[in-house]
C-alpha cells in the first residue's frame, strides 16, 4: 500500500510539470513589438533616418563606410571641386572608400518594413501606415540614388531576400540592373512617397515636399547622365553604365514637374526675413543665417544635438586664429570661386584685377577695399581677408614687403608661376615670409612698421611658406561656420545639415527648363521654359544681392544657370556631383592648378597689396595639381564585393 | 612559490615559441617585360605614363577563376618592365589607345618577354622638324590619320593638343597649361562629326597660339603632339602621341 502511495504521488508530480513551455522569450524583441506598436515603428524609423547616406558634416570621403563618421575630416569634398583648397586635399582624389554593403543592409531594413508593416496595420491608424510606408519608399529611393550616382546600375533588390530559408546562395548573387532601370525605380519610389506623405511631418522626417524636391534633384541627375555621359558598358544585355540619350527629355520633364509641386505651398520659400532691399550688409547677413537658423527655406534637414549627436565642421573649417585647438583651415576658398561672383573688378578673361595700368600692384588701406561692391552673397559665403568673424579681425597675410614703394611695387613672381615664394625670396630679400607658425609667432621675427609698431609676417591666420596649419588661399569659409562656437576643438558642433533647401529646387527647375528648351520640348501647360528659368534665376539673384538678369534673353547659355548653382550651393556637397553629372570635371581638372589671392603688407607704403597667382607648391607631394581620372565618373565597386558576388560586373577601367 | 613562478614562466615561454614558425614567403621575383610597337610603322608605340597610357591587366588564374586584377602601366615609349611578379598562370590583357587585344594566357616564370604589335586608333606624326621663328615662337606641322581599317575605330576627332613641358615627361599627365595649345575640332578645321579620309588632316601649329609667350630667358622646352577621337576604353579617352621634340628657345 505504501508503495502504491509513492507511485501515485510520483505520477502526480510528473503531471504537475505538464505546462506548456513553448512561450516566446521575453528578452528578444520580435515583429509584433516592433511593427505592432507605434513606439516600435518609430524607433525603427529613427534607425532608417540615422543611417540615411547624406553627405553631411559627418561624411568623410576617405573613411570606410563614408557616412556618419566622427573622425577628424582632413580631406574635404569641397576641396575636390575648385571651390576651395585644403591643406590636406592636395589633388583630384576619388572617394577612396566604399558605400556598398551598408547600403544593401539599409535597403533590407526598408524592404523589411514595407513587407511586414501591412501585416500589423490594425494596430495603427490608416494615415500612420500610409506615412510609414511612404517614408520607407523615400528612404529606399534616397539610398539607391547614392548608389546609382556612384556606380551606375546596381543590383536591384525590392524585397527581403529570405536567405537561406527560401533562396539558395546562388540565387542571392544578383547581377547589376541597367542604370536606366535603377533611375526609374527611384522615380517610382519617390512618386509613391510624394503621393502618400503628409505636408507636415515631425522635424527631420520626410514630407510630401521633401519627396518632390528630392525627385527634382534625382531626375535632373538622370537627365544629365542621359545627355552628357559617353561611357557605355553592357552586362547580360543590360546597359549598366549610361542611359540611352533619347531618355534625357523624359527625365528633365520629370525633374521640372517635380520642382513645380513646390508651387502648391507657401510653406517653403527663399529665406528673406533679414533681407533689406538695397542694404548689402543685411543681405549678406541674411544669407549667412540661412545656414545657422532653422528657416522655412529648409525642406529636408538632419538635426544634431549636444551631447548625443555632434559633428566637427567648425573644427575643420575654423580660421587659425579663432580655432580653440585641433584642426583648422581645411577649407580655403579659391580665387577661381570668388571670381564667379558679381561686384569685383575683373579683366576681359574674368580674372581679378590686382595690378594697375603700369603693371604695379594696386595698393589698398585694407584688402577689404577690393571687395567693397562685392555681391552680398559672397560676403555671406566667405570670410574675406581682414573681415570680422567671432569678434576678431581675420588677419590673413602671406608676408611683408620691406622694399621701396616709391615707383610702385612690381609683381613678385612672373605670371603663371607655380613655385613657392621662398624659391625666389630668401631671408635677406625685402620680402619677409614665415616658414611656419612657430617662426611667425616668435616676437623676434616680427617686422617693425613706420609708426614703430610691430607686425607678424603672416598675420594671425597665415599664410606661411611651408606645409603647416593656417590659411592657404587668402580666404576662409563663412557658410555654416557657427560664430558662437568658441570651443571648436573636435566634435562640438550642432549646426543642422540642410540636405535640401528651396533655392536648390529653383535651380533644379531652371536647369531642367533650360535643358528642355534646348531639346525643343514644349511645356504641357503652354508655359515658356525660358521665362520660367529666368524667373527662378532672378529670384535667387535678388536674394543674393547680385545683378539681376535684364530679360529672359539673358538665359542663353547653360553656363549662366550652372554658375548660379555653383555660387548658391557651394560648400553644400552638391558641386562635386554636379561637375560629375555634367561630365565636365575631366575638362576642368586637366593639369589644373587653382588660383589664390594673397594679401601682402608694404611697410614703405603703409598699405596692402594683393597678389593673384596659381596655388604655390608646398614641397613634397603638396603641389595641388588636379587631374581628374575619367574612370571616376563611374566609381570602383569594392573588389571584395565582386569576389563575394562574381555576377556583379566591375565598372570599366578598374 | 618560486618554483611555481618558474614553472609558469617556462610554460609561457614554451607556449610562445610554438608560434615561431617561419612565415616568410619569398618576395615575387619573376619578370615580365616587353614593348608595344606600331603595326603600321614598326616604331615604338608612343603613349602616356599612368592610366591614360597603356594598362597591362594580369589575372592570376592559378588559384581562382575570378581573381582580383593586378594592373601596371607602360613607359612613355611603350616599353614595360616588371620584375616583381609571382610565378603563375596569368590571363594578360593590355589596353590603350589601340585596337583591343584579346586576353592571352601566359605562364610567368623566370623572364618572360613579349612584343605586342598594335594598331593605334590614330596615327599622329610630325611632318618635318620644328621651325624656330624670329619672334621666339616655334611652328610645328603634324598629321593625323586613322590607324585601323575597321570602321568602328574611325570616329570623329574630339580634341588634339600640342603639349609643352619644362621636362622630358610630357603628355596629358604632365604639361604646362601656359604654353600648351588645345584644339577642338573647329580649330582643326573639322566638325564634331567629320570622319577623316585616308589623307587624314595636316595641322600647322605655332606656339603663338598659346595662352602665354615663353619667358624672356633662354631655356629648353619639350613638345609632344597628342590627339584623341571618340573611342575610349576603360572609361578613359586616351591620346595617341608623337615622339618628344625638344627645342631650345633662345
Amino acid at each position: 500500500m505504501k508503495v502504491h502511495q509513492f507511485i501515485y504521488a510520483f505520477f502526480l508530480l510528473i503531471v504537475a510539470g505538464c505546462t506548456k513551455l513553448d512561450i516566446p522569450p521575453k528578452n528578444i524583441i520580435s515583429d509584433p513589438e516592433i511593427f505592432g506598436t507605434s513606439e516600435g515603428v518609430l524607433s525603427y524609423m529613427a534607425r532608417m533616418y540615422s543611417t540615411l547616406p547624406m553627405e553631411d558634416f559627418r561624411y568623410n570621403y576617405e573613411t570606410n563606410g563614408l557616412f556618419n563618421n566622427g573622425g577628424t575630416k582632413y580631406k574635404q569634398q569641397s576641396a575636390l571641386t575648385g571651390e576651395a583648397l585644403g591643406r590636406d586635399t592636395q589633388g583630384a582624389d576619388a572617394e577612396n572608400a566604399s558605400y556598398w554593403d551598408a547600403a544593401y543592409a539599409a535597403i533590407r531594413t526598408a524592404n523589411m518594413l514595407l513587407e511586414t508593416l501591412p501585416q500589423y496595420q490594425e494596430f495603427h491608424s490608416e494615415d500612420e501606415v500610409k506615412t510609414y510606408l511612404a517614408e520607407a519608399r523615400f528612404i529606399r529611393g534616397f539610398i539607391y540614388y547614392s548608389l546609382v550616382k556612384r556606380y551606375g546600375g546596381v543590383p536591384k533588390v525590392d524585397m527581403v531576400i529570405d536567405y537561406p530559408a527560401s533562396v539558395s546562395l546562388e540565387e542571392t548573387l544578383l547581377p547589376r540592373a541597367a542604370e536606366e532601370e535603377i533611375w526609374d525605380f527611384i522615380g517610382e519610389d519617390l512618386d509613391f512617397a510624394m503621393n502618400n506623405l503628409p505636408e507636415n511631418n515631425q522635424k527631420g522626417r520626410a514630407t510630401k515636399y521633401a519627396a518632390a524636391a528630392f525627385k527634382s534633384r534625382v531626375m535632373l541627375h538622370a537627365g544629365s547622365i542621359a545627355k552628357y555621359n559617353t561611357i557605355e558598358e553592357i552586362d547580360r544585355g543590360n546597359r549598366i553604365c549610361g542611359i540611352p540619350s533619347q531618355r534625357a527629355t523624359d527625365y528633365f520633364k520629370a525633374a521640372y514637374e517635380a520642382s513645380r509641386i513646390l508651387d502648391e505651398t507657401t510653406k517653403h520659400r527663399l529665406y528673406k526675413d533679414e533681407w533689406v532691399a538695397g542694404d548689402a550688409e543685411a543681405q549678406a547677413q541674411n544669407f549667412t543665417n540661412i545656414f545657422l537658423k532653422d528657416t522655412y527655406e529648409n525642406i529636408f534637414v538632419r538635426y544634431y544635438k549636444d551631447p548625443e549627436s555632434l559633428h566637427n565642421f567648425d573644427d575643420s573649417a575654423q580660421p587659425m586664429q579663432t580655432s580653440s585647438g585641433g584642426n583648422n583651415s581645411e577649407l580655403c576658398p579659391t580665387l577661381d570661386f570668388i571670381e564667379m561672383f558679381d561686384g569685383i573688378e575683373k579683366d576681359a578673361n574674368g580674372h581679378f584685377v590686382f595690378l594697375d595700368a603700369n603693371d604695379k600692384y594696386k595698393l589698398y588701406e585694407s584688402p577689404l577695399d577690393a571687395f567693397v561692391n562685392a555681391e552680398p552673397r559672397l560676403k555671406g559665403t566667405v570670410i574675406l581677408p581682414m573681415s570680422e568673424f567671432m569678434g576678431q579681425t581675420i588677419d590673413i597675410r602671406r608676408g611683408i614687403w620691406t622694399g621701396s614703394s616709391q615707383n610702385g611695387i612690381s609683381p613678385l613672381m612672373p605670371a603663371g608661376s607655380v613655385v613657392n615664394y621662398t624659391n625666389v625670396y630668401n631671408e635677406s630679400s625685402p620680402l619677409k615670409l614665415s616658414s611656419n607658425f612657430a617662426f611667425n609667432n616668435d616676437p623676434g621675427n616680427q617686422i617693425t612698421l613706420k609708426d614703430g609698431s610691430r607686425k607678424k609676417r603672416s598675420g594671425e591666420s597665415g599664410v606661411v611658406s611651408g606645409w603647416d596649419f593656417g590659411n592657404i588661399s587668402g580666404f576662409y569659409l563663412r557658410k555654416y561656420l557657427n560664430p558662437e562656437q568658441t570651443d571648436n576643438n573636435g566634435n562640438k558642433s550642432t549646426q543642422s545639415w540642410i540636405e535640401i533647401r528651396y533655392a536648390e529646387v529653383l535651380l533644379n527647375r531652371a536647369e531642367a527648363a533650360y535643358e528642355l528648351l534646348t531639346a525643343g520640348a514644349t511645356s504641357p501647360g503652354g508655359g515658356d521654359y525660358r521665362q520660367d528659368a529666368f524667373d527662378c534665376i532672378n529670384q535667387i539673384r535678388e536674394r543674393a544681392g547680385a545683378t539681376l538678369l535684364v530679360s529672359p534673353s539673358a538665359i542663353n547659355s547653360i553656363e549662366t544657370i550652372r554658375t548660379e548653382r555653383r555660387k548658391e550651393l557651394a560648400f553644400e556637397h552638391k558641386t562635386y556631383w554636379d561637375l560629375k553629372r555634367w561630365r565636365i570635371m575631366e575638362a576642368e581638372q586637366s593639369n589644373k592648378r587653382y588660383r589664390v589671392l594673397y594679401p601682402f603688407y608694404s611697410t614703405d607704403a603703409d598699405k596692402y597689396f594683393l597678389d593673384a597667382r596659381y596655388m604655390e607648391s608646398k614641397g613634397g607631394a603638396a603641389n595641388y595639381t588636379f587631374n581628374f581620372d575619367s574612370r571616376n565618373y563611374y566609381q570602383m565597386i569594392p573588389p571584395a564585393e565582386i569576389t563575394k558576388n562574381p555576377n556583379c560586373k566591375q565598372n570599366p577601367g578598374y | 612559490m618560486k618554483a611555481l613562478k618558474l614553472l609558469t614562466n617556462i610554460c609561457l615561454l614554451l607556449f610562445m615559441t610554438t608560434g615561431c614558425e617561419q612565415d616568410n614567403f619569398p618576395a615575387p621575383q619573376e619578370t615580365f617585360k616587353g614593348r608595344f610597337v606600331d603595326k603600321n610603322s614598326g616604331k615604338p608605340f608612343q603613349t602616356a605614363i599612368g592610366n591614360t597610357g597603356i594598362r597591362i591587366r594580369m589575372m592570376e588564374y592559378s588559384w581562382d577563376d575570378n581573381p582580383q586584377p593586378y594592373d601596371f602601366n607602360c613607359k612613355m615609349d611603350g616599353s614595360f618592365y616588371n620584375d616583381k611578379i609571382f610565378s603563375g598562370s596569368y590571363g594578360v590583357k593590355p589596353s590603350g589607345a589601340f585596337v583591343p587585344l584579346e586576353e592571352e594566357r601566359l605562364e610567368i616564370k623566370g623572364v618572360v618577354e613579349r612584343v605586342y604589335e598594335v594598331e593605334p586608333i590614330l596615327n599622329v606624326e610630325w611632318i618635318g622638324e620644328p621651325v624656330l621663328n624670329a619672334d621666339r615662337t616655334v611652328t610645328f606641322k603634324v598629321k593625323i590619320t586613322y590607324g585601323s581599317e575597321d570602321p568602328q575605330y574611325r570616329t570623329p576627332l574630339v580634341e588634339s593638343r600640342l603639349f609643352v613641358s619644362e621636362n622630358q615627361y610630357v603628355g596629358d599627365f604632365s604639361f604646362s597649361p601656359n604654353y600648351t595649345i588645345i584644339l577642338n575640332p573647329a580649330q582643326m578645321g573639322l566638325t564634331a562629326s567629320t570622319i577623316l579620309d585616308d589623307d587624314g588632316v595636316v595641322l600647322t601649329i605655332t606656339t603663338a597660339q598659346a595662352q602665354k609667350a615663353f619667358p624672356d630667358y633662354s631655356r629648353k622646352y619639350f613638345f609632344r603632339f597628342g590627339a584623341r577621337s571618340q573611342i575610349s576604353f576603360d572609361a578613359t579617352n586616351r591620346y595617341n602621341y608623337t615622339d618628344v621634340k625638344e627645342v631650345l628657345i633662345p
